[in-house]
């Protein structure tokens, strides 16, 4: 998938670990996990929202998007 | 979850589901014995049997062939059923939407539409050889019904195949 998840470098950069996140945010550590490893297909806005806050950061710092190198040419 | 009233309606269905299956496979057993019998055994004067609304009396060998068809097929709509009953033990033990649910309704649907062909065609055939009239009735023959019985599984299957891709996809949304 084009779209990927910093949020491992974010955790790591605010020195938290995940589970103490998941716990701030209210989801389950497998569900944070699910957004890590990048198998999630959504993400709602509350999530984004709470992860934001609780980081203390943009959207932007924990999505990204990367364009495949095939599809430019 | 299935909620209470969804399991008294299936519970009631498999219920019923079950004493037919029960029934059907004596019947498994009738039919079985009764394909060498017609087949082999010469039977011609004292045959008088009733099938698909046709009273068969002389029996040669078209006629055997138009009853060992129509038994076929009446087999597999026993194994339909059977079917039937493995979709609704998965429904009850809270598999929607398993993979087999999604293959055996399909399949389900694919022999219900041979039943419907194969009993359908020869039925006519029989009719025009052996009655020599052809006759058009409106309303729901057994032919149209097992066809849209078999169409609708089918569709009922792909309606699942979306609603699982829906339900996964509703599981990943974090």
């Amino acid at each position: 998938m084009p779209i990927t998840v910093n949020l491992d470098v974010m955790l790591a950069t605010r020195k938290m670990r995940s589970k103490e996140l998941a716990k701030k945010i209210g989801i389950t550590p497998a569900n944070l996990s699910i957004l890590k490893s990048g198998k999630a297909k959504a993400i709602r806005f509350s999530t984004l929202e709470a992860i934001c806050r609780e980081l203390n950061c943009q959207p932007a710092d924990i999505l990204a998007f990367s364009s495949d190198e095939s599809n430019d040419i | 979850m299935l909620n209470i009233y969804f399991m008294k309606k299936l519970n009631i269905l498999k219920t019923i589901v079950d004493v037919f299956w029960i029934f059907s496979t004596l019947l498994i057993l009738i039919i079985l014995l009764a394909i060498p019998y017609i087949l082999f055994v010469d039977n011609s004067n004292y045959f008088d049997i009733h099938i698909s609304g046709f009273k068969i009396k002389t029996i040669d060998f078209p006629t055997k062939i138009f009853i060992i068809i129509q038994m076929l097929s009446y087999l597999l709509l026993i194994y339909c059923l059977y079917i039937f009953r493995k979709i609704l033990e998965y429904f009850v033990r809270n598999k929607i939407f398993n993979e087999l649910v999604l293959k055996n309704l399909n399949k389900m649907g694919v022999l219900l539409i041979i039943c419907s062909f194969s009993m359908g065609i020869s039925s006519m055939l029989y009719e025009v050889f052996y009655t020599e009239k052809v006759t058009i009735a409106l309303g729901f023959t057994p032919f149209v019904l097992l066809l849209c019985m078999g169409l609708f599984f089918m569709i009922l299957s792909e309606i699942f195949k979306t609603s699982k891709i829906m339900k996964e996809e509703n599981q990943l949304t974090i």
